[in-house]
């Protein structure tokens, strides 16, 4: 009977949580896409007004349910002299989505010595990746092919995870859902990062 | 300095903010707590070049944060006195201050000079955007 009812009581009160950190370069558009997502996978949620947000000096929290499955994303500062506080988190992730400003040309390189940085962290080893290709609602911004070909000499370096690159736009939302959807999909199939269990309040 | 403690009212975008000025000195912290209900965020005043002491700070945030009552306040730190050459930069001070263990709060550092002014509208720009947009 007690196992019955906690069961019951689980189902009905518990969610998988899972922790999704939202890396790149300051201005990348990490806090716009997860004030889009916040506003696309929660019905109450009123959000502020994109054109608001300003550099993040810090962390900014955030919660969706998909499903049973939660996500909870940490999105951080991505100044050069924040980029150290990234590895704090790094043992406690699920799952990480890295955003790149696909109109700026110039920090490219910049951009991919990070990622590299931190896709041969070990605490973050066989922990899904979702690359987003981000303001792809700017004409002449660079495509995929473009962003894949000078990311190409970090491809042996991914290792044994999935990864995924996914053209998006945090400001109209193009490719948000798929992206989330991709990435739920993949940390609730890695058995290597549990998920914490928490009480719906 | 402010001992004991000073209440303001101010309004700010149409937010109306009580502001606490809680006065630093050990013997009144344990007060500190009679004043932490309904409290929507923190603003923590850290001297940026006290190097000595960021330690005694860091030890009274973690304290104060784990209140109940502070659960779900967001917490913005003022990094002042930013127009002294020696000033600790802002992942300095978060990590003095142990802000990445804190992982369901928001939290965010502003660069602050009281003297000069700068910094706090930018800050309580941010504040007002801040509480508006909780989940
Ligand atoms: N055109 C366009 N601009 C974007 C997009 N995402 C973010 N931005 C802009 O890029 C700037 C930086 O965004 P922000 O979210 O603060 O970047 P963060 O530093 O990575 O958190 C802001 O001016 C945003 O409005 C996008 O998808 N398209
Ligand atoms: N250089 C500099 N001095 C400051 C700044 N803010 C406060 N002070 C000085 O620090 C001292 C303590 O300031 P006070 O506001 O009384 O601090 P409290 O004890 O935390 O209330 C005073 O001498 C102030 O003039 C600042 O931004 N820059
Ligand atoms: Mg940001």
């Amino acid at each position: 009977m007690y196992t019955l009812l906690s069961g019951l009581y689980k189902y009905m009160f518990q969610r998988d949580e899972y922790c999704i950190l939202i890396l790149g370069l300051d201005n990348a558009g990490k806090t716009t896409f997860l004030e889009q997502t916040k506003t696309r996978f929660n019905k109450n949620y009123k959000g502020m007004s994109l054109s608001k947000i300003t550099t993040t000096v810090g962390l900014n929290i955030g919660t969706i349910d998909v499903g049973k499955t939660r996500l909870m994303f940490w999105d951080l500062g991505g100044q050069e002299e924040l980029q150290s506080l990234w590895d704090k988190y790094y043992a406690e992730s699920h799952g990480v989505i890295y955003v790149i400003d696909s109109t700026d040309e110039e920090r490219l390189s910049e951009s991919k010595r990070a990622f590299e940085k931190m896709i041969t962290s070990e605490a973050l080893e066989g922990v899904p990746i979702l690359v987003l290709a981000n303001k792809q609602d700017v004409e002449t911004c660079l495509s995929i092919p473009d962003i894949k070909t000078a990311f190409s000499d970090c491809i042996n370096k991914i290792g044994k995870r999935d990864c995924l690159t996914q053209a998006c736009s945090a400001l109209t939302g193009k490719g948000v859902n798929e992206g989330i959807e991709w990435m739920v999909k993949c940390v609730v199939r890695n058995i290597h990062r549990p998920p914490r269990k928490k009480d719906i309040t | 300095m402010a001992i004991g403690f000073n209440v303001e009212t101010v309004t700010y975008k149409n937010l109306k903010f009580q502001v606490w000025d809680l006065g630093g000195q050990t013997s009144i912290r344990p007060y500190w707590r009679c004043y932490y209900s309904n409290t929507d965020a923190v603003i923590y005043v850290v001297d940026s070049c006290d190097r000595d002491r960021i330690g005694t700070s860091k030890s009274e945030l973690v304290a104060m944060l784990e209140e109940e009552e502070l659960k779900k306040a967001i917490l913005v730190v003022f990094a002042n006195k930013q127009d002294m050459e020696q000033a600790m930069t802002p992942t300095e001070m978060a990590n003095a201050l142990g802000l990445p263990a804190l992982k369901d709060r928001k939290w965010q550092i502003f660069k602050t000079s009281a003297t000069k002014g700068t910094g706090l509208d930018e800050a309580m720009e941010w504040l007002v955007e801040a509480l508006k947009s909780r989940q």
